[in-house]
């Protein structure tokens, strides 16, 4: 009776994460399924996000909820603006693997590196969307500020399936995604598309760090670990798959969320390799892949 | 004639899409054959089975044979299969030479006899100056590189995908040529997937048409060339081209 | 073939090393040597990893924790099995062979970036080791080491640091002009296409990377005994960061590229020091401006102008 409660509780804990995680890898899945890269700066995307989100509501004294889209709106533009500056010719002049990784990795270090000496390398606590509070569930008890922002995060997420699945650039970015070749044959513009997504993304990073940050401490490297999960998510998920990518996000935070009560909680953030480790080995597809080589 | 591949019933489907159905396919010794069809028929998909880079869902592969289906696609070239690809993949940072001395090296072990082999496969092309990089060239010789690459690996069977796709009638003529030339010197059988008509027809002893996936007629290329069914196809291909 | 009339390029190659050989003659200051010492690390580091992303083009974010693997492991054998910090060396050597074997045949099967994402983790899985197993570690703290030389002068590190650099640029340089080389270059260009030519191209990656990293850990080992200290910094992303930024800078996918530029920015990064927190953000800026707008680095851009200023082919 003892570990089932702190279990239950946990479990809870890990959907809650498993929420944020999700909100992040569906956008770096949309970058890898409609431009086939990794973004090795969308940890940064999620810093930025935070700090923006700080500095709206502090300096600015703007409320949570209003900050929030002004955010997502800041970070669409950004996205945009680094496809059309830095990832552009991956299109045009069909440049490989190595190129786009290392000008995200580039781009991940100039702007931790930016944060650090233009916002402070110290921990920052931005103001939370409401205040502390418990919800007692008989004897399980769980966050209720927590959950509010989770609840939030599921909302971004649908707001994100809608556009994707019913709008016109959606359907360009779907169609991007099965076959480039075909879409821009059938007069689509894949610059267009490409930016979209590159803002699509970043957005969805930039509302997670808006979030998160608000729950966890924001200092200009806070977004490496939840960028290196959402690596593992979308390897777990399957590259490109939307569903995998949430699926794979509830299943990472749920598995850290028992390791951490039946294991150690010194090696929570080691778990997620673990995972990767048994994807590769076992299903490198991913769960919800197909395999397809690219010929 | 001794029979080189034996594709029998292939099958190859992507999530719900069937690409290849229940196809089957000979080709004999010093054979050219053409695999023609409408986009989307399921040639390139085929070829991929064939040629190890896709596992089949259903039915079997033999080479010489033997049982080559599932092998790794090194596997297979080494067994003697060589292809090009439909969207070429060239060695862009590496020299002409470079590039075909690559293949030959599945043959010989030393780096002076695969540039010796090399030469000599440049000079059959007539490749001029094969110093320059595999990047900075015309379609024409990007093409003759990737089909050196594939000759240096020393096939009995070599499987060409759309090689005369963006060429110029003139330039189609002296791949036809060569293709010719190729067969009678170095001896081996040709499987032709091919887009553009007059090179297929102008070039095989024997045509297959691919439909949906299936084999829809095979003859020589006369008799296939005036059969209703592949006129009917290739009208409404046409067609519906027009509309979009 | 001896015989023949020293190439321009070869005469290069041979002032340099000489140059190089002859500097603790010419510079007396120590506190330079000790900074050349550094720069030749960095230079192994940076010409392994061009290997991998300029060569094979496959990009790896575990380089600096494969340095970090060949400093623990030789430091913790110097410390537990009282080996010579030569032996260790070696030990750290074998270390990072076997880790890079392990990582190489799970991920680099797989196609496009499976690779650059299992190296991260694992770079991270080994920092947070290193970082929770206090009691083998010191943790952040760091753990001392023997030194591989008692001396008073950097010269013989200088010279042993050389010797490193130079072995693994004559030996890349062999692995990248035999048969095998021309393999490495095939399947870094394009896979299936190496595939379809004959080339395992699972085989040549895994062992590329075994060959990488091993040099990486004798390295990372010889810089834990140079300093006296091994630390989680060894293997941290800004190392990485500095890495890359050198191979870069200097010339991705040429040989002399990455040793330019690893002696340059650790030069560079010397003067920055004062900057402190803006070195990083420079390097940074180089990464991305070299990266998207002289993809050749220096080096490449420089043979380009002079091959097009001598007007030869």
């Amino acid at each position: 009776m003892g570990v089932v409660l702190p279990i239950v509780e946990n479990l809870i804990t890990g959907l809650i994460m498993g929420s944020f995680y999700a909100l992040m890898a569906v956008g770096l899945t949309l970058i890898f399924g409609v431009m086939r890269i990794v973004n090795f700066a969308h940890g940064e995307f999620y810093m930025l996000g935070g700090y923006i989100l700080y500095y709206l509501v502090t300096l600015l004294g703007i409320n949570n909820f209003v900050a929030l889209p002004i955010v997502m709106g800041a970070m669409f533009v950004f996205g945009m603006a680094v496809e059309r500056s830095l990832l552009r010719p991956i299109i045009t002049e069909g440049l490989g693997h190595e190129y786009s990784i290392i000008i995200t990795f580039g781009l991940s270090l100039f702007l931790v590196n930016f944060a650090i000496a233009f916002f402070g390398p110290e921990y920052k606590t931005p103001p939370p969307y409401i205040p502390t509070y418990r919800i007692a569930l008989g004897p399980i008890s769980i966050s209720g500020d927590r959950l509010l922002v989770a609840t939030l995060a599921a909302v971004i997420l649908v707001l994100t399936y809608l556009v994707i699945a019913k709008t016109k650039i959606g359907l360009a970015m779907r169609a991007t995604a099965q076959n480039k070749e075909g879409a821009m044959l059938c007069g689509m513009d894949v610059y267009k598309v490409s930016m979209f997504t590159m803002g699509l993304a970043s957005a969805l990073a930039g509302a997670s760090g808006a979030l998160l940050s608000t729950i966890l401490l924001l200092e200009p490297q806070a977004g490496l670990i939840p960028a290196i999960k959402s690596y593992v998510v979308i390897a777990l998920g399957g590259m490109g798959s939307i569903a995998g990518a949430v699926a794979g996000s509830v299943i990472l935070g749920i598995i850290e969320s028992l390791g951490t009560v039946l294991i150690s909680a010194a090696y929570r953030d080691a778990y997620s390799f673990l995972v990767l480790i048994l994807v590769l080995l076992i299903r490198p597809e991913g769960l919800f892949g197909v395999r397809v080589r690219e010929v | 004639m001794k029979t080189v591949l034996r594709a029998q019933s292939v099958t190859k489907s992507f999530g719900g899409l069937v690409a290849v159905r229940n196809f089957s396919m000979e080709v004999g010794e010093g054979e050219i054959v053409g695999l023609i069809g409408p986009n989307g028929a399921g040639k390139t998909t085929f070829l991929n089975v064939v040629t190890g880079f896709l596992k089949p869902d259903s039915g079997r592969v033999f080479f010489m044979g033997e049982d080559i289906t599932g092998l790794p696609p090194h596997k297979i070239c080494i067994k003697g299969v060589a292809r090009t690809f439909q969207l070429i993949k060239p060695f862009s940072k590496m020299t002409i030479l470079d590039a075909i001395a690559a293949g030959a090296l599945v043959r010989v072990r030393s780096k002076v006899e695969a540039y010796r082999r090399a030469q000599e496969i440049i000079e059959f092309l007539r490749l001029r100056n094969p110093e320059r990089l595999c990047g900075s060239l015309n379609v024409v010789e990007e093409k003759l590189v990737e089909l050196g690459r594939a000759l240096a690996t020393k096939p009995k069977l070599l499987l060409l995908d759309e090689i005369a796709a963006g060429l110029r009638p003139s330039e189609i003529e002296e791949m036809k040529k060569t293709l010719k030339l190729i067969r009678d010197e170095f001896g081996l059988s040709l499987v032709v997937v091919e887009h553009v008509m007059p090179l297929v027809m102008g070039v095989s002893d024997r045509v297959v048409v691919m439909s949906s996936g299936s084999k829809i007629a095979e003859g020589r290329p006369e008799e296939v060339a005036s059969n209703p069914k592949v006129i009917t196809i290739y009208l409404g291909e046409r067609r519906g081209r027009a509309r979009g | 073939m001896f015989r023949q009339p020293l190439s321009p390029k070869g005469f290069l190659t041979l002032l340099a090393i000489v140059a190089l050989l002859s500097l603790p003659f010419i510079i007396r200051h120590e506190y330079w040597i000790y900074v050349l010492t550094i720069g030749f690390y960095y230079a192994i580091l940076a010409s392994t990893w061009n290997v991998m992303a300029g060569y094979l083009g496959r990009v790896s974010f575990a380089h600096a924790a494969f340095a970090a693997i060949g400093a623990y492991a030789s430091a913790l054998s110097v410390l537990h099995l009282k080996v010579h910090p030569v032996l260790g060396m070696a030990i750290g050597t074998v270390a990072g062979a076997v880790f890079s074997f392990f990582i190489g045949y799970l991920s680099l099967r797989l196609r496009g970036v499976y690779f650059t994402l299992s190296t991260l983790a694992f770079a991270e899985i080994f920092r947070i080791i290193v970082t929770v197993e206090y009691e083998y570690t010191r943790g952040s703290l760091g753990l001392e080491t023997e030194h591989l030389i008692v001396t008073m002068s950097y010269i013989p590190y200088y010279y042993v640091a050389l010797a490193l650099l130079l072995g693994t640029v004559f030996s890349t340089y062999l692995i990248l002009n035999s048969a095998f080389g021309l393999k490495i270059m095939a399947v870094g260009n394009s896979e299936e296409a190496a595939e379809a030519i004959g080339i395992d191209s699972a085989k040549v990656k895994v062992v590329t990377f075994l060959y990488v990293s091993a040099l990486t850990s004798l390295a990372g080992a010889f810089y834990g005994h140079f300093i006296g200290l091994v630390s989680p910094e060894v293997g941290a992303f800004d190392q990485l960061a500095l890495i890359i930024a050198m191979t870069v800078v200097g010339g991705m996918g040429t040989l002399p590229g990455p040793v330019i530029g690893a002696l340059l920015l650790e030069f560079f990064s010397e003067y920055l020091r004062e900057f402190g927190i803006f070195r990083l953000l420079i390097f940074a800026g180089l990464i991305i401006v070299t990266v998207r707008f002289f993809r050749r680095g220096l080096y490449g851009t420089l043979k380009e102008r002079l091959i097009s200023v001598g007007g030869s082919p």
